[in-house]
């Protein structure tokens, strides 16, 4: 399903963006819907494209070693998946919808082309990616802290 | 009253007449100094002694005359006296039922005079009444030991230090109102007395006394003018003084002090006002109660390390932090909490302290322009406002339930209750449900739990169900230390001791119509339970409730099976989160502050937060970037405790007394929340 520029305006940090970026952005974006406990992605997978949650919960899990299989974080309405597509890099968690999750989909590829075009578009879409990476950063930390564990 | 005159041949009848049927305290020469105690005859005076002191240093000198009260305060004062270093508070015992018994031990102190107290003297018990008779609550020894004061007979000062500052202080040297029966100026041929009150008037009459002759007058008054200038130092303006100190925070004179400053307590010992303790299980062997237990109180010093730490965490770990403390609480934030400055002027800390730090050039030195120490830099500009002192003193008028009005007399003796029953939450928390014959918690108030020969814990109440005739409690308690550990290992038939209910709770009404948005971290759900089933019941008064409770794991999810039943609510939202999961679990992962920025919050939502401190500043921050202001926003502060009434000065936290102000508090009265060292 093909997506229009209003549904890429209603979340907020594309909003401001020009309408013909957003147009733009439409172009290479398409909806998904997927059913609860489908598999995303894996993590190691080959670099791939970019998600926006438009409806549902995401669990992110990785491994660790002798450590088995950790949810790491529960993504849901508005936020950002798969980050690391935008670094061409593999990617670093398994995502999984727990719940029937509506996604909009952006061709990575042709996003960072697009970027690399009209740098107002990626500074705008690097920016949002980059606010969204440290606020989790942020949240790891205090994660890492364990402030409700046994001081 | 005309004034009269006890030449000093005659001193032994003023002695003889205030030892009457009464125990005579006044000054006399031990160990070096001239401390205050038991005198039986006017020749223990301090005839023709008199002192140097100087920062760190006093000493006794040959006055060259005969004068018996030519001296300056020493180390002692009738603190010792009214406040006892350590007694006992009551006694744990198996009465003759099997059952325990805790008993009240209550001083039955005799009739007692005092000679020779100064206006600084007198300054500092009217402190100390604010503290132990007029806050939220009135001790009954230290009440007790004040009634038994029958007589005082004050001399005012003419022989001050040159650590005195009681004209600064605004407390001496003359001695004003009827602060004394009979007040006293020695000049050299002996006393110019004046009857302050009946009593007084009554004692005067017994006494070979006669006329004042002018210049005895005149002397009398010269020497106390000379007095007046020599300790209105105008080193110190005490006006306006506690919000130049709390604007001075960040100042690097801090450093500096606290470099010097060994931490030894001795200023906190010989301050005439300072009141803070420690409570501690006496007389016991650990274990079951064979034979007896006491609780005993004993004179704590916020320079200890002990004297703030919790379990796990210490708000003012440094020197710093507690040179900090000592001062902006003694002449700032006092001042707030009780009405009157901590400082009467009397010289003592500085005299005493080994170190010789001087109170007013410390003081002074902040008191200037603030030279940032760079710590100012960490973000936190926004000023500490000081509660108004009159809204502190009559803590009744704020917002949300209060134990109570006026002063009630608390003795600190827990009454005895059974463990009825008790539900396992998690590996080391339990709920206690306890029956109890006190007055029912609000919701967001606490009980102080007791375990006698193990020690007492202030733990909030998760539930309440009122009967005819006694009150069930729910107490959900983290076994962290030795008394929660003891309490969460109880069995049902255990029988515990329980005081209160104590604090300001949830302000419930402030919620009423408007979006409640809950956040609750760990066991900070225990202290908000009661005000959610509030909430649940009432959707009439609450029509939009949000809960968002955040743990270490699903595992660590306290009431699970009750928060289903809150969830078949359909006012009721609720979203859990944790830190750390398996795949299988189908909640969220994360720390609950992601959830507060998913647009979860209308902007006109009031909130209720409790969990670790950290977690509650960051969900504050999340609140406010969503819309939701810090007036709008209560919070639950856990600071150290041992009363529970404002007595034992353990639960500062800046301006506040955790246990009396809050535990609940408006957000925006918390303006320290998350600074180090508070
Ligand atoms: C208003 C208030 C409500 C509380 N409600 C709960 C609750 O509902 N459930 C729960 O599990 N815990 C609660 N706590 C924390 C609980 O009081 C402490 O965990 C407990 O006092 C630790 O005592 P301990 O002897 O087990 O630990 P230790 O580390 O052995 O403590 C030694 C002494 O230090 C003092 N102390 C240590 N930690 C604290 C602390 N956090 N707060 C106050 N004094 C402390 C106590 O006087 C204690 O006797 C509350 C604290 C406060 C101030
Ligand atoms: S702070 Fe120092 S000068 Fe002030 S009353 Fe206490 S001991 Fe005296
Ligand atoms: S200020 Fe002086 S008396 Fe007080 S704790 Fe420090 S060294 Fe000791």
């Amino acid at each position: 399903m093909t997506v229009e520029s209003r549904t890429l305006a209603s979340f907020p940090g594309l909003a401001t963006l020009p309408t013909d970026a957003l147009a733009s952005i439409a172009s290479l974006t398409s909806e998904e819907r997927h059913r609860a406990d489908s598999l995303l992605f894996s993590e190691g997978d080959a670099p791939g494209d970019l998600y926006v949650i438009v409806r549902g919960h995401v669990q992110l899990t990785q491994r660790f070693d002798g450590r088995g299989t950790t949810a790491v974080l529960t993504l849901s309405d508005g936020e950002l998946l798969g980050w690391s597509a935008l670094l061409r890099r593999p990617r670093v968690a398994s995502a999984r919808a727990l719940t029937e999750t509506v996604l909009l989909r952006m061709n990575a590829s042709a996003l960072l082309e697009l970027c690399e075009n009209d740098p107002r578009v990626g500074h705008r879409v690097m920016a949002l990616a980059f606010e969204e990476v440290a606020d989790r950063l942020h949240a790891t930390r205090l994660q890492l802290l364990d402030v409700f564990g046994s001081k | 009253m005309s004034a009269r005159f006890l030449p000093r041949e005659s001193f032994a009848t003023l002695v003889d007449a205030l030892r009457d049927g009464r125990r005579l305290l006044g000054p006399r020469v031990r160990d070096g100094a001239i401390t205050f105690g038991d005198l039986e005859a006017a020749e223990e005076l301090p005839i023709g002694i008199g002192d140097e002191q100087s920062p760190g240093r006093y000493r006794l000198r040959d006055r060259g005359d005969d004068r018996a009260f030519g001296y300056a305060v020493g180390p002692t004062s009738l603190k010792e006296t009214l406040f006892p270093p350590r007694e006992t508070l009551f006694r744990a015992e198996r009465r003759a039922d099997g059952k325990v018994g805790f008993v009240a031990v209550k001083p039955k102190p005799e009739a007692t005079a005092v000679l020779g107290a100064r206006a600084c003297e007198l300054a500092a018990i009217g402190v100390q009444d604010r503290v132990f008779v007029h806050g939220v609550a009135s001790e009954p020894r230290y009440r007790a030991r004040r009634d038994a004061l029958r007589l005082v007979v004050a001399v005012q000062c003419t022989s001050p230090a040159a650590t005195c500052f009681c004209g600064d202080a605004g407390t001496g040297p003359r001695v004003h109102g009827d602060a004394a029966d009979l007040i006293a100026t020695e000049v050299d041929a002996g006393l110019v007395l004046e009857a302050r009150t009946d009593e007084g008037a009554r004692l005067l009459d017994r006494l070979p006394t006669r006329e004042v002759a002018g210049d005895e007058h005149v002397e009398a008054e010269r020497d106390l003018d000379a007095a007046t200038t020599k300790t209105r130092t105008g080193r110190l303006a005490f006006e306006g003084l506690p919000e130049r100190l709390f604007a001075a925070l960040d100042h690097a004179r801090w450093d500096e002090v606290a470099a010097r400053c060994l931490a030894c307590g001795n200023c906190t010992n010989v301050c005439p006002t300072c009141f803070c303790s420690h409570a501690e299980e006496a007389g016991a062997t650990a274990g079951a109660l064979e034979g007896r237990s006491e609780r005993v109180r004993v004179w704590e010093s916020c320079f200890s390390s002990d004297h703030g730490a919790m379990h796990g965490a210490n708000p003012r770990a440094t020197t710093k932090d507690r040179y900090r403390q000592w001062l902006t609480h003694k002449l700032g934030s006092w001042v707030a909490q009780f009405g009157t400055s901590g400082c009467v002027g009397c010289g003592r800390c500085t005299t005493w302290c080994p170190a010789g730090i001087d109170l007013v050039e410390e003081a002074r030195a902040l008191d200037g322009p603030v030279e940032s120490a760079g710590s100012a830099a960490d973000g936190f500009a926004s000023p500490v406002v000081l509660p108004e002192a009159s809204s502190a003193a009559e803590p009744a008028d704020r917002e949300g339930p209060l134990s109570c009005d006026a002063p009630r007399a608390e003795d600190l003796v827990p009454r005895a209750a059974e463990v009825l029953a008790i539900t396992r939450e998690t590996s080391d928390v339990v709920t206690l449900h306890v029956r109890d014959h006190g007055v029912a918690a609000e919701p967001g108030q606490f009980l102080q739990l007791s375990l006698p020969t193990i020690g007492e814990a202030p733990i909030s109440v998760s539930g309440v169900s009122r009967a005819e005739g006694f009150v069930d409690v729910e107490l959900t308690i983290r076994g962290v230390g030795a008394t929660t550990r003891a309490l969460t290992s109880l069995e049902p038939g255990a029988e515990l001791g329980v005081r209160g209910p104590y604090g300001r709770g949830w302000p419930l009404a402030a919620l009423e119509g408007a979006p409640v948005v809950i956040v609750a971290g760990g066991v900070g759900l225990a202290p908000l339970r009661g005000a959610i089933r509030a909430l649940v019941e009432a959707p009439e008064r609450f029509p939009d409730v949000r809960l968002f409770v955040g743990a270490r794991a699903p595992e660590d999810l306290l009431y699970p099976r009750e928060m289903i039943t809150w969830l078949e609510r359909s006012h009721v939202k609720l979203t859990v989160t944790v830190d750390h999961a398996s795949p299988a679990w189908r909640g969220h992962v994360g720390v609950v502050t992601r959830l507060l920025r998913r647009g979860a919050i209308p902007e006109d939502a009031r909130a209720l937060v409790c969990g670790p401190e950290i977690m509650m500043r960051f969900t504050s921050d999340a609140l406010l970037a969503a819309g939701v202001a810090h007036d709008r926003q209560w919070l639950t502060m856990e600071r150290h405790m041992k009363c529970a009434v404002g007595f034992c000065g353990r639960c500062q936290m800046g301006p506040h007394l955790v246990c009396r102000d809050g535990p609940v508090f408006r957000r925006d009265e918390l303006a320290l929340l998350g600074r180090e060292g508070f």
